[in-house]
């Protein structure tokens, strides 16, 4: 049976209602409800997947406060067979950036003994894609990207991994274990949550490593972080050719996709008007004019 | 048969669901409440105030911790007869239901039902989000449990609080479909405009918030504002039977709504950030359906209790209140043992004979009072007696049934 760890991470659902502390600088946190980051959902539902219960524990990990026991109980709902979480009362959030996460999930690791690690490739809010690499070099461990599928293999304990390219094109790897494998969002739906799998996730205990469990020095971790986002550029808005609906005559749809547009309407698009029976013969006759049907 | 079972499963985590949940929980029983939507609040939606003291009972001094607006200290009044709109402007603790209902105060339930469910996890109730719940268990016309994606749990008594259009209390036959005459259409906007600019136009004090209300004598569309912390609730409500007066679709009934002279200026500037629309059950107690069986009990807007009194509107601290007696009611029949029809039969009583609920029987008298031109001269005079002898009228028929 293979020992399994899958990273993740408990995210703020950014389809809440967004307020900016200081514009496009901070983002208001307090009302944002927390979530399950996706690509990790998506990493323990490929992990789930790919192998059965009884070839693979599932455990999840994550660094964070009491608060981020919601999300690991989402995982135990949704295929996860134990949960842990990293913390300590001497931890600052804010001195939490990726590199310390990675040291800390790190040691944990080892303390689980894990031999096959899976991360989402990147979290909703800093999408820098840092933990899964640092992970595999802090653990001197293969790392794997973008993996979509996975397999065991039974003769020597290495594992076959798919990935994914563009047009259609497959790679097939070998590799022996430990591996760190990152999963992108996409990869594997998870299931729909059931009542009675939530109702034993919520039972379930999850384990608590703090810094003496972890035989790590508080100093390692509340350095100062070595990267700091000094200034966070938005784009230019875009310049619109046309803000105001032209007097031509025009329709109404006409009109709107004039100003969505931001100027005239492209040559190749046309409003189709009249019943929805001329309409559908209109469509028809302009997919067989332009060789689609 | 499921291994697992549970003391009281609650369908619906709003203010009833979440009230029977925190009280039955608080004296040990254990209890599931399951919420369709990804956490308490994500999908529940009101005009925006709360009468406090059914919740006090429940929660002395909460207004302090839980996640409230404003403290309404202010109520505003506009009657609208065709073109012409007469404001009226007075202290709202001089009005009767505050006497008897305590202070409100304005609420988002996105973040108070979530502050309530977190209160309710503390007692030890079980919180289980993005569960619909689909059919009940029914064996021998006994309510066993509920039925959740083709998954089976039992309990020893169901609870439903799920809302105004409670599908589950349809299949069990206790209410008809809604009728176009039992049920209003709300349509909210949530405009930010920052707690200062709010203080200043509307004069109040941090904390101090005003409800104004705006009733149509026409009976198309009313309206309703209030201040939140940093933002204006604002909207329009509409009886669904009325519909083919309307001259707009409702959602420009919305827009036209903030372009009255008395509006506009209130909301200029604003940024909206959210937009909601709700059924309010408005069918008086008519429309309130049998609200026990075996094993089974209805609250809050499922059981319709929600009343239109013209110049406040109450449905909230009603559901708080209706979800009090049920889990007395769920209490006093686990000391008998059993959960039958008879034993939980003292739970439609005692919401016949609460106070707070009997506003509903009284509802359309006392809008009809707001809306009769006459009672400007002293409205708030009109809107006490109209209220007190709704009141009274509703205690009669109590005691006689």
């Amino acid at each position: 049976m293979q020992r399994i760890v899958v990273c993740v991470k408990s995210e703020l659902d950014a389809t809440g209602p967004i307020f900016l502390i200081e514009p496009t600088v901070k983002i208001n946190t307090k009302d944002l409800v927390p979530i399950l980051n996706p690509a990790d959902h998506a990493a323990l539902a490929l992990v789930r997947n790919c192998i059965a219960q009884e070839d693979g524990q599932i455990t999840v990990l994550t660094v964070g406060p009491p608060s981020a026991d919601k999300v690991l109980r989402t995982c135990l709902a949704t295929g996860a067979d134990s949960a842990v979480r990293v913390w300590d009362d001497s931890f600052m959030e804010e001195k939490m950036d990726a590199k310390n996460i990675s040291l800390l999930l790190s040691k944990a690791i080892k303390k689980l003994d894990a031999e096959l690690i899976v991360c989402g490739s990147e979290s909703l809010c800093e999408t820098s894609g840092y933990v899964g690499p640092a992970l595999a070099e802090l653990l001197d461990a293969v790392q794997i990207c973008k993996v979509d599928f996975m397999q065991c293999d039974d003769g020597d304990g290495s594992m076959v991994f798919h990935r994914k390219h563009n047009y259609g094109n497959r790679e097939v790897i070998s590799s022996s274990l430990p591996a760190v494998v990152t999963v992108d969002f996409g990869a594997a739906t998870p299931p729909v949550v059931s009542m009675k799998e939530s109702i034993k996730a919520k039972k379930m205990p999850i384990t608590l490593f703090d810094l003496a469990e972890l035989a790590c020095e508080s100093s390692e971790i509340n350095a100062d972080a070595n990267a700091n986002i000094l200034q966070y550029i938005p784009p230019r808005p875009r310049t619109k050719k046309l803000n105001k609906a032209p007097d031509k005559p025009m329709t109404k749809q006409q009109k709107m996709q004039m100003m969505l547009g931001g100027g005239a309407s492209k040559k190749n698009s046309s409003v189709v008007e009249g019943n929805p029976k001329q309409a559908a013969k209109e469509f028809i006759d302009f997919l067989i004019a332009q060789r689609i049907l | 048969m499921s291994e697992e079972r549970f003391d009281c499963i609650i369908v619906g985590g709003g203010l009833a669901g979440l009230t029977v949940a925190y009280l039955l929980a608080n004296e040990g029983l254990e209890v599931l409440l399951l919420e369709k939507g990804n956490y308490s609040g994500s999908k529940n939606m009101t005009g925006g105030r709360l009468y406090g003291n059914s919740l006090e009972r429940i929660i002395p001094g909460f207004a302090d911790i839980a996640p409230v607006e404003r403290r309404v200290v202010k109520e505003r009044l506009s009657i609208m007869k065709d073109t012409v709109m007469q404001m009226v402007e007075y202290d709202a603790s001089g009005v009767f239901v505050q006497e008897q209902e305590g202070e409100s105060y304005t609420v988002l339930r996105g973040k108070f039902d979530k502050w309530l469910s977190e209160q309710a996890e503390d007692q030890g109730a079980m919180l289980v989000c993005g569960i619909r719940v689909d059919d009940l268990i029914i064996r021998d016309g006994k309510v066993c449990g509920v039925v959740a994606n083709d998954e089976e749990m039992e309990s020893d008594v169901v609870l439903l609080a799920d809302g105004v259009n409670s599908l589950l209390t349809q299949k069990l036959g206790y209410k008809n479909k809604l009728g176009t005459n039992q049920v209003a259409v709300g349509v909210k906007e949530i405009i930010d405009l920052g707690a200062d600019v709010i203080n200043q136009r509307f004069n109040l004090s941090d904390g101090e918030g005003i409800a104004w209300m705006f009733v149509d004598s026409n009976e198309v569309c009313d309206g309703f504002l209030y201040t939140n912390k940093d933002s204006l609730s604002v909207g329009v409500t509409l009886k669904v039977e009325n519909i083919h007066k309307a001259e707009s679709s409702v959602p420009q009934m919305l827009e036209d709504f903030k372009k009255l002279p008395e509006i506009a200026p209130l909301v200029s500037g604003g940024r909206l950030v959210e937009y909601s629309a709700h059924l309010i059950p408005e069918g008086g107690m008519d429309m309130v359906p049998k609200l026990y069986g075996d094993g089974v009990l209805v609250a809050g807007d499922a059981a319709a209790l929600c009343a239109n009194l013209g110049f406040t509107l109450r449905g909230m601290d009603l559901a708080v209140e209706s979800g009090r007696l049920a889990a007395e009611a769920i209490l006093a029949a686990k000391e008998e043992g059993e959960f039958s029809e008879q034993s939980l039969s003292g739970y439609q009583t005692a919401i016949e004979k609460s106070a707070a609920i009997s506003c509903v029987k009284g509802a359309e008298i006392c809008r009809k009072a707001v809306t009769d031109a006459d009672s400007m001269k002293d409205p708030l005079d009109a809107f006490n007696s109209a209220l007190q002898s709704a009141q009274i009228g509703g205690k009669a028929v109590g005691d006689n049934g």
